[in-house]
């Protein structure tokens, strides 16, 4: 964390007494810092503003102070502490998977596996594309409490664009539960799996990677994670008939496990990888002559 | 003219031949004709009038045509500036929406404190007219007033009404850190965009793959879950022209992304207009060029509460009611009027030049 000179700080507190308090969280940036404020200022009642700024000093992250994170086209989802807040990285992804799906008629059935907040499947079932089906599958009861308090304030722009779709949020732990027992005769027949499962390794979790509002406020179930998850990932697949899916994940090993693992079972896999600013961000897959030849849009790269 | 439309009225009922250019000319036709039918009314109305003010058998039916006739002049000069508006070519973006930007110029602080008074001035003018209008950016400085800013007026035919306020706009007034009351000189400048859709109009515009260069600007290095950041500023470079349109006020990246495509969908239609027009002026050796874009456009007197318009002479006495955007039209009435009658004289000369 860099020191904040005390210039800085000085020329902060001309432009508001709140503001020094947030310089902490955007590094000193003034010009970050008085956005951080607008924002405060605009989403919470006056008497909150002082409680509002000396957290975020604390490095609290923005959206849980402020309650809520804009997800996607319009929608807001709700962020509490030991849920995940939804990414500007997930959400790029998430638009781009859009519009490519919007182009298949057919409406479609998807799984959105460690759904957290839900913000991945709401922006799905919200969005253009078509679906008739979409579960989450979470082992955080919080977070599925949450996904289903974000699935009914949003309801207006999912009834708006799939009115016919069936959501649900479903308590079950990948690691240990094959889908049949989480969703049971319903286990089969899936179209495209999305996940951003937990994907940062121990070894990150002890460096500097990590932002440390993160390390100190996020929950450490929805962070701490690896190659098991992806393993699990591909058997889920396999066993939901699923013929695409999209992954988040952090590093080349684990885009890699999946296509390996993936290829043993059925070589009429094709896979890519999706980059962004951050660098790799997606393992991408779609059977071979399916309707989702298109994902190859998305990828950035083949891989194998 | 009344004839082409009498053709084409034909042509409708006949059902054949009508395609959309047919269509817009038609509709264009037959506004003109309606206000020119209107003229006609008024014109022979007062013709009427006159005889009868010239009657010297009846003194009262006089007295009574002269009291109407009061009110059938300046009606007729409405409606006949109305018929000349009408023969003139409609502006290009006219049924559309608009985007100001504003930016301080010369004057320091005081610019900066202007520039965002003019930013209230235009907010509020479209709360009057009942307008759609959202503030995309605004970049406020630490010691007060705005280094820069935009607005976006979302209604149907903002832009026609508000280019009149491109250019640089001048106050003189004594700012509230003057202790020894004198009075300072500075100015802002005014920016306007026409709206495009982003839909499937025909003054949509697509960008092809590698059109663009679109960043977000964050700090740290790995992303996803390793960050909770709030920064969300995107920021967007066309590549052919070297337009780089940045926005970050919104806390969606997503939203900030559709807002800088939103503006640099309008730079662009804006800067092929400009080169158009320019390309026609040189065409027809124009040397009339009624106003520089560096010429300042109008006076904001706060002393003497006074607007004063450079390009109509206008003077209104009404400066707080201006800013607050409720007498901003009478300006803006008064440059159209101005830009009405420069553009028939000059298609007067046009059609003598034709004659000969
Ligand atoms: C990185 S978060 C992703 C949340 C959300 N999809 C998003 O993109 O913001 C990972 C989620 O996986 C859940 N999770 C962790 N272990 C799990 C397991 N064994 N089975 C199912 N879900 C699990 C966590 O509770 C957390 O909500």
């Amino acid at each position: 964390m860099p020191r904040i000179d005390s210039k800085t700080i000085s020329q902060a507190t001309k432009f508001s007494r709140f503001l020094p308090w947030l310089l902490r969280a955007s590094r000193g940036s003034i010009v970050e810092a008085k956005k951080e404020l607008r924002w405060i200022k605009s989403e919470l009642p006056r008497s909150k503003w002082e409680r509002a700024c000396q957290a975020r000093h604390r490095l609290v992250p923005l959206q849980y102070i402020l309650g809520s994170q804009p997800f996607a086209h319009d929608l807001t989802i709700k962020c509490r502490p030991n849920v995940l807040i939804p990414r500007n990285d997930t959400e790029d992804w998430c638009v781009e998977l859009e519009q490519i799906l919007c182009d298949i008629r057919k409406p479609l059935k998807a799984l959105d596996v460690c759904s957290g907040s839900g913000c991945i499947s709401l922006s799905l079932v919200s969005s253009r594309a078509k679906f008739s089906h979409v579960y989450g599958i979470d082992v955080s009861r919080d977070a599925l409490e949450l996904a289903n308090e974000n699935l009914r304030i949003n309801s207006h722009q999912l009834q708006r664009s799939n009115p016919k779709c069936i959501m649900k949020y479903v308590r079950g732990d990948i690691l240990n539960e094959k889908l049949s027992e989480i969703l049971g005769t319903g286990a089969k027949s899936w179209d495209i799996i999305v996940s951003n499962p937990p994907y940062i390794t121990v070894d990150e979790l002890a460096s500097s990677s990590l932002e440390k509002s993160v390390k100190l406020y996020e929950p450490m179930l929805a962070l701490e994670g690896d190659l098991e998850f992806y393993d699990e990932l591909v058997k889920l697949t396999i066993e939901a008939q699923a013929r695409a899916f999209v992954f988040e994940l952090g590093n080349i090993r684990q885009a890699k496990r999946v296509a390996e693992l993936l290829h043993l079972k059925d070589s009429s896999w094709i896979f890519g990888i999706r980059r962004d600013s951050g660098g790799i961000r997606n393992v991408i897959g779609w059977k071979r002559d399916s309707e989702f030849t298109s994902l190859d849009k998305l990828c950035h790269e083949q891989l194998q | 003219m009344t004839e082409e439309l009498k053709e084409l009225e034909s042509r409708m009922s006949d059902g054949k031949t009508f395609n959309v250019e047919d269509a817009k000319k038609f509709s264009r036709l037959s506004s003109f004709t309606t206000v020119y039918q209107e003229y006609l009314g008024e014109k022979s109305n007062y013709e009427g009038l006159v005889s009868m003010a010239n009657d010297p058998e009846d003194v009262d039916l006089q007295a009574e045509a002269k009291l109407e006739l009061e009110e059938s002049i300046p009606k007729m000069d409405k409606l006949a500036s109305g018929v000349t508006s009408k023969l003139l070519p409609p502006h290009e973006f006219s049924d559309r929406g608009c985007i100001l930007e504003l930016r301080p110029g010369a004057g320091g602080q005081e610019a900066m404190i202007f520039t965002q008074d003019l930013l209230t001035m235009y907010y509020k003018y479209a709360q009057v007219h009942r307008w759609k209008c959202e503030i995309l950016s605004q970049n406020e400085s630490t010691s007060g007033g705005l280094v820069d800013g935009s607005l976006l007026i979302d209604h149907p035919g903002a832009y026609d009404r508000l280019r009149h306020e491109a250019g640089v706009h001048r106050v003189q007034r004594v700012p509230q850190t003057e202790v020894k009351g004198r009075v300072h000189t500075s100015t802002a400048a005014v920016v306007v965009l026409p709206k495009i859709e982003e839909g499937a109009d025909e003054g949509e515009r697509k960008f092809a793959g590698d059109e663009l260069r679109i960043d977000v600007m964050r700090a740290s290095g790995s992303g996803g879950q390793h960050v909770n950041t709030t920064e969300s500023a995107v920021r967007i470079t066309h590549i052919p022209t070297g337009i780089v349109v940045i926005n970050q006020d919104e806390r969606s990246q997503h939203k900030n992304k559709a807002k800088a495509l939103m503006v640099l969908r309008a730079r662009l239609a804006e800067k092929e207009r400009l080169e158009k027009v320019q390309k026609e002026r040189a065409e027809r050796r124009d040397q009339v060029s009624s106003t520089d874009r560096s010429d300042k456009i109008r006076t904001y007197n706060f002393s003497q509460n006074r607007v004063t318009d450079h390009r109509c002479g206008l003077s209104l006495h009404d400066l707080s009611g201006c800013m607050n955007g409720e007498s901003l039209d009478q300006v803006i009435d008064a440059v159209e009027a101005k830009e009405t009658e420069l553009q028939s004289l000059r298609l007067i000369e046009d059609l003598e030049h034709v004659n000969k």
